[in-house]
């Protein structure tokens, strides 16, 4: 037998462990010193005793919802519109990231070249090279200012309404999809598509019928993802204008009205679990059920199986699709403009009409008026300033990040099915008929909470939690980490659940906990890091939102500044939220904390 | 014979979705019995395993393994039975992402509470444990290497030595040599008696090279198309036995070409 490995290098006991778990505290004692936390909310009894009485009165009056027949129609119409801003804002953002992921993508833009070394990451080595530094520029953009923000710009172009919050989402989620798509398109092996070129294919070529429909699978997953959260988002973009329901529930919010707010809530959580539960449906069609069969898995990788299809679809199945979604964003475009009556008394009013504005050249006037944020106030000393404002958001997301992540884990204890129905398939025990039907509810109640987590999105979230506690980084925290719960609660599940079950066979006796903890949570930790990394991306960027609503920090003065006309120093507020997801992004990529296929 | 054998089965049937994979089964293995089992590919060796551990349940008859009726296992006994059951398998023994010396000492976690258990992940505890079962299968320093930097002899060694640790009263060892060449497949066999020997284990091996059932085992049984076809020591074994065993499958020439008794 050849020893490949050398016995030095891995004879002494190794530190990476502990190496990451002082960063992790350095980052949460950093981020406690960098900020003001507003503790006492949650430390001094009486705030905790006003805040528990506020959270009870709020829990009665959800537990009893405005139910009235026209509250209810409002509320419907509302959530339509809503629907139809997400999807709008999807299909315009799927249209324009796909050329701009093409420019972006190395792969696809560039091609094969000879460059090598440092020269090979000069942009002007060559136009091409040019283009692609350029789109990934526009992406970073597009991606790093937040929707929350490209509704604050457009409301004042073409004023409130439910087509601001879809052109805002669209712009944002142009970005992320831009930056996806390349990312996937660039990781596919050369050597996979090299027959393609081979023939003679040029880069177009290359590209349709090599690189595009060997990662189309991730590529269709990952836009569903999006699909998913621009249904959040655009019930709640509302608070800053962007229509829908996000702009009733803000507006109820500041009546007191809380049995409306409940009916909303209501009306949001009904669509959003149904896009969960449609996009859940979908994406298991995608990859093929992970095969649950009595015969043992055999399988050397850690983490979700990716299975090949194995029946062959009849191609219609494809046209069916794209029939769907085509006539579905028709709907969205005729709802926008003509099938609308949520405004008063039910009149009709087309939302579409201020889109006109942008091509008269109205909207571009006004946009003028804004030319001040192109020159941001640079002095020394603001500057300072502004990168201790971006502190709280990074505090935010890195104390968020971290409960939800814990959460996350402890959760997906009861939210696997592995270990809650399964479990006797490879401990040998004989549950008695009750004990099932426990684990069953166990399960049940998990699944419920960690769909209800992220069923909310965490604007409404902070909300709630501002109302209970009062602005501050306590409510934003609180918030992310409740979402981050929610989303990382059903990856974590999904990737133990596609685990074989014969890994947990040879556990010589452990108990159900012990194998969760000790050979289930190790069998994944690789995944769900690079899953809570990517959350952690995301959180950022959310905190920088949550600041727009009152939470403090970057986005708190970004709007404070831009409401009182000062927009030189908005725009510096600005290029630091741009920097600051580019940072993180660049740190990601050096670090190799890719988003995890699937 | 014994009169509380480490397990007893009486006219066992086992069936997955309708079709019976085992089929009135009926053996005794005494404690400290060092077992071969044998059979062609599909004969339900690895069912007859599963059913001993309790993982499948009898349709018909009656399965006790360690004296408990493997149908009704739940709360304590359970866990007293899994603690005592030691497994090996043909591959994924290891946890890839873990190190050499967590995988031994998951040997440990029919003990240990989850908070030690995960302090142990950080901070191994019991290392000398681990630490001696791996120097007694000649790989102690090995400790800290990740399973990837082993070839697939030493992988099966450190689930040997898990076995060490663990100290059960019965290993099932499934295949436990089907990916290795003869000349490793020899050492894991010897490993495993030789714990057998010392510790009094009992012994369950499924086997599908014969060349390795000289001078390590007490008995062999011979499963075909889920019945019990032969039982006895290994001497008694014969070239008719096993092409009458083996059928179609006797063809292959290694085969052929062990030494027997003709």
């Amino acid at each position: 037998m050849s020893t490949l490995a050398l016995p030095a290098l891995h004879g002494k006991r190794p530190w990476g462990h502990f190496v990451a778990i002082v960063a992790l505290l350095l980052a949460v004692v950093a981020a406690f010193a960098a900020a003001e936390w507003d503790l006492a909310a949650l430390t001094d009894a009486e705030r905790r005793a006003a805040a528990a009485g506020r959270m009870g009165a709020w829990l009665a009056a959800f537990l009893s919802p405005d139910l009235s027949t026209d509250f209810l129609a409002h509320g419907w119409e509302l959530t339509l519109q809503t629907l139809s801003a997400a999807i709008l804002g999807t299909a315009l953002a799927v249209v324009l990231a796909y050329p701009l992921a093409m420019g972006a993508s190395r792969a696809v833009c560039v091609g094969e070249e000879s460059a090598r070394g440092a020269w090979r990451h000069f942009p002007l080595r060559s136009p091409a090279a040019l283009l692609c530094s350029l789109c990934r520029l526009i992406q970073d953009v597009l991606r790093a200012v937040p929707d929350f923000v490209w509704a604050i710009i457009l409301v004042a172009m073409i004023g409130l309404g439910p087509l601001t919050g879809a052109l805002a989402l669209a712009l944002n989620i142009t970005g992320i999809l831009a930056k996806v798509y390349s990312e996937l398109w660039d990781s596919v092996p050369e050597e996979r598509y090299a027959q393609v070129r081979g023939l003679g294919g040029g880069r177009i070529a290359t590209f349709l019928y090599g690189i595009r429909p060997l990662a189309s699978r991730n590529v269709l997953s990952f836009t569903l993802m999006r699909a998913e959260c621009a249904i959040r988002n655009a019930a709640v973009i509302g608070a800053v204008g962007g229509g829908g329901l996000g702009a009733e529930i803000w507006y109820q919010i500041r009546f007191g009205a809380w049995d409306k707010v409940g009916t909303l809530i209501l009306f949001t959580l009904l669509l959003t679990l149904t896009a969960d539960l449609a996009s859940n449906y979908i994406r298991r069609q995608l990859r093929g059920d992970p095969n649950r069969s009595a015969a043992p898995v055999s399988c050397a990788v850690a983490g979700p199986i990716e299975r090949e299809a194995v029946a062959i679809r009849p191609p219609r199945a494809a046209w069916w699709a794209a029939g769907f979604v085509g006539l579905v964003t028709v709907w969205s475009l005729w709802f926008m403009g003509w099938g609308n009556r949520a405004g008063q008394d039910g009149a009709v009013r087309n939302h579409l009409e201020p889109a006109l504005e942008l091509f008269t050249g109205q909207a571009w006037e006004n946009l003028r008026f804004f030319e001040r944020l192109l020159s941001p106030v640079l002095e020394a000393e603001f500057v300072w300033r502004v990168v201790q404002s971006a502190a709280i958001p990074l505090a935010i997301a890195v104390v968020g990040t971290l409960l939800g992540v814990a959460g996350a884990i402890v959760l997906t204890r009861w939210h696997s099915a592995s270990f809650q129905l399964h479990s006797a398939r490879f401990t040998g025990e004989t549950p008695a008929l009750w004990l099932r039907g426990v684990r069953a509810l166990q399960l049940a109640a998990a699944r419920a909470t960690a769909m209800v987590a992220r069923g909310v999105p965490e604007v409404m979230w902070a909300f709630l939690l501002i109302a209970f506690f009062g602005p501050g980084l306590v409510a934003g925290t609180l918030a992310i980490a409740l979402h981050t719960l929610g989303v990382l609660g059903r990856v974590y599940g999904e990737a133990v659940d596609n685990l074989p079950l014969s890994r947990f066979e040879p556990v010589c006796g452990a108990s159900r906990m012990v194998t969760y903890g000790a050979v289930a949570v190790p069998l994944a930790w690789r995944d769900w890091m690079s899953y809570a990394f990517f959350q952690f991306e995301s959180n950022v960027r959310a905190a920088v939102v949550l600041g727009l609503i009152g939470v403090g920090g970057l986005g708190f003065q970004f709007s404070f500044n831009f409401e009182w006309f000062r927009f030189e120093r908005a725009g510096t507020y600005l290029l630091a939220m741009i920097l600051l997801t580019v940072l993180i992004d660049r740190a990601s990529r050096m670090l190799r904390l890719g988003r995890a296929s699937g | 014979m014994n009169s509380n054998p480490t397990i007893r089965l009486t006219d066992t049937c086992v069936a997955y979705a309708g079709r019976t994979v085992l089929d009135g089964i009926t053996l005794d293995i005494a404690a400290g019995e060092r077992v071969a089992v044998i059979g062609p590919s599909g004969a339900g060796k690895t069912t007859l395993f599963r059913l001993i551990a309790g993982l499948v349940k009898p349709v018909r008859g009656d399965a006790r393994t360690l004296g408990l009726d493997t149908r009704d296992l739940r709360g304590r006994r359970l866990a007293a039975l899994r603690r005592e059951l030691g497994f090996l398998q043909q591959q994924d023994n290891l946890i890839p992402q873990l190190r050499v010396v967590h995988n031994v000492l998951m040997g440990r976690l029919g003990h240990w509470c989850l908070p030690r258990a995960l302090l142990s992940l950080l901070w191994p505890q019991q290392i000398e444990l681990a630490r001696s079962a791996l120097s007694r299968v000649e790989l102690a320093e090995r400790l800290w290497s990740l399973p990837d930097e082993l070839s697939g002899g030493q992988q099966q060694r450190v689930a040997v030595a898990r076995l060490i640790v663990q100290q059960p009263r019965l290993v099932l060892a499934d295949e436990p040599v089907s990916a290795l060449d003869l000349r490793l497949g020899r050492e894991i066999i010897g490993l495993l008696t030789e714990l057998a020997t010392r510790d009094g284990v009992t012994l369950l091996v499924n086997l599908h090279t014969l060349d390795l059932l000289q001078g390590h085992f007490d008995r062999v049984v011979a499963l075909r198309d889920g019945k019990l076809f032969w039982q006895g020591r290994p001497e008694a074994l014969t070239q008719a036995l096993l092409r009458e065993l083996y059928g179609a499958e006797y063809r292959a020439p290694h085969l052929d070409e062990i030494a027997l008794p003709a």
